[in-house]
């Protein structure tokens, strides 16, 4: 239901604007655009003062958390596994069009909850694709979102660090850990929890 | 079309007449914007072609509402292309209206995949929620033509799209505000924040020098909440746009070279350009007319408004 709330506030927008199009008389049409002026300012108000998003009118929250204290805050960190059992930092291009980080929430919060089967079918579809990109990233090319504009390709919003070593050997596996760190000293490695543990 | 007059500050404010070069810029700088992201995402629509198991947690309805699901993925390309093809007509001034409309709706479908996997949020900062209302406004408003006359109808439409853009800052500090409290504004916060950043592999030349410096932290903490507290004033202010927008501009920047974190749209700050002043600064300069209202009821506008301007 609340999705289709969402969708009734942004097709009311259209409609308010189609009625600025097709409006006529110039009385009618100011009474359209104040009409249509008016939804949006208080549409776009009270998303921001709720925090209850109705995109594309957005809450856009942006880092509003707190990080003080001791807070340990986890991450997903997803690796290429070869034959000898090593383990690879894998490209965060390597699942494009997906971002890392939304890869990293979906196992955390989806893969999870898989039947057996169900996360199979999954993780051979990312070592797949984390394989590919290895591949192309031996041959000296770009992947995935980078592979049309190179250096001048759009970022996710988060710069993702770079992955300096590439290995020659194919990817075999692929693992996901939940991993967390202290964070009220220096950065400061707490432990880890294997998540996704796969073999092809 | 021409508007009726009616006196007050609303009309003022919403209907003066003003220069076609801020519907044209504004054109020009969302088409880029969002044609630099989608160059960027070449393989988007392939995320509808993922194993149905990425799709678990997606609600029918969620998907009903980005109308995914039940097209080919060949189909789904063409659609991707089509959205190229619109964003270009858009920004070469074919058809606007309909070009600005149909890339708006295409992007409508298209921008969640970026996040839908994880969040049925929408993709507020990936770059492509502003340009979706930008682009459905310029296909609702009247069509900019470089040499016309001053509007009205060229005003309101700017306006509204410079007080949206302002909720990139007011929306992010009302989130603040409802997840920290004020707790957000202290040093020990933004030091937290950026030692998370580091242990999340951040390596920015700055994160480090600013996680140890307390009145670094206490610096960002206090201008981050000056910056998004005030910039609603930003649309009614050009003493609010030359203070505040450089600053949001700095402050975007130095985000990214402290915590990794990227503003896709900013280039789109540009919007809070003087347009007007600028059109008159350059038509002065090329010895044309001088710009004129359109009407009589715009005359009378341009007189009420003259002392507030």
């Amino acid at each position: 239901v609340t999705e289709l709330l969402r969708m009734a506030c942004f097709l009311l927008f259209i409609s308010l604007g189609i009625r600025v199009l097709t409006t006529r008389s110039d009385s009618s049409r100011r009474r359209a655009i104040n009409l249509l002026l008016v939804y949006v300012v208080v549409l776009s108000t009270v998303v921001a003062v709720s925090q209850v998003d109705a995109w594309p009118f957005s809450t856009y929250r942006l880092i509003q958390g707190l990080w003080g204290g001791n807070r340990i805050p986890s991450q997903i960190v997803i690796l290429g596994v070869d034959r000898d059992g090593r383990e690879w930092s894998t490209d965060p291009l390597s699942w494009s069009p997906a971002f890392e980080l939304v890869l990293q929430a979906w196992i955390e919060r989806t893969y999870v909850k898989l039947s057996p089967l169900e996360q199979q079918a999954a993780a051979r579809f990312l070592l797949e694709k984390a394989e590919d990109a290895r591949r192309r990233r031996v041959r000296g090319e770009w992947i995935g979102n980078a592979r049309r504009l190179g250096p001048l390709t759009a970022p996710d919003w988060w710069l993702y660090p770079g992955v300096s070593e590439v290995p020659t050997a194919p990817f075999t596996g692929l693992r996901a850990y939940r991993v967390e760190a202290h964070i009220s000293g220096s950065p400061n490695w707490a432990g880890r929890q294997l998540l996704l543990d796969y073999r092809s | 079309m021409m508007l009726a007059l009616r006196p007050g500050a609303w009309d003022r404010f919403w209907f003066r007449p003003a220069s076609p070069w801020g519907l044209l810029g504004v054109r020009t700088l969302v088409g880029l914007n969002v044609l630099w992201i989608l160059l960027s995402r070449p393989d988007l629509p392939g995320l509808v072609g993922w194993p149905r198991e990425f799709w678990a947690a997606v609600s029918r309805f969620a998907a009903v509402r980005y109308f995914l699901g039940g097209l080919p993925l060949s189909v789904e390309y063409g659609l991707y292309a089509l959205l190229h093809l619109t964003l270009a007509t858009t920004l070469l001034g074919l058809a606007p209206r309909a070009s600005c409309l149909i890339s708006a709706g295409l992007l409508y479908h298209f921008a969640p995949l970026e996040s839908i996997l994880w969040s049925r949020l929408g993709p507020y900062f990936n770059g492509l929620t502003f340009p979706i209302l930008a682009l459905f406004v310029l296909a609702f408003a009247a069509v900019p033509r470089p040499h016309a006359e001053w509007s009205a109808e060229y005003r309101w439409p700017l306006a509204l799209l410079q007080i949206v853009f302002t909720f990139h800052y007011v929306g992010a500090w009302f989130s603040k505000l409802h997840t920290a409290g004020w707790a957000w504004v202290s040093a020990d916060n933004i030091a937290g924040m950026v030692r998370s950043s580091m242990a999340w592999g951040v390596t920015t030349p700055f994160a480090a020098v600013v996680a140890e410096s307390r009145a670094a932290c206490w610096m960002i903490a206090i201008l981050t909440m000056l910056i998004e507290t005030l910039f609603v004033l930003v649309p009614f202010s050009r003493w609010a746009v030359r203070i505040l927008v450089p600053l949001a501009a700095l402050g975007h920047i130095g985000i990214g070279m402290v915590l990794s974190i990227v503003f896709l749209n900013l280039p789109l700050l540009l919007i809070y350009l003087d347009w007007d002043r600028l059109d008159e600064h350059l038509r002065a300069r090329w010895r044309a007319s001088p710009p004129r209202p359109s009407t009589a009821a715009d005359s009378m506008v341009v007189q009420s408004s003259s002392g507030g301007r």
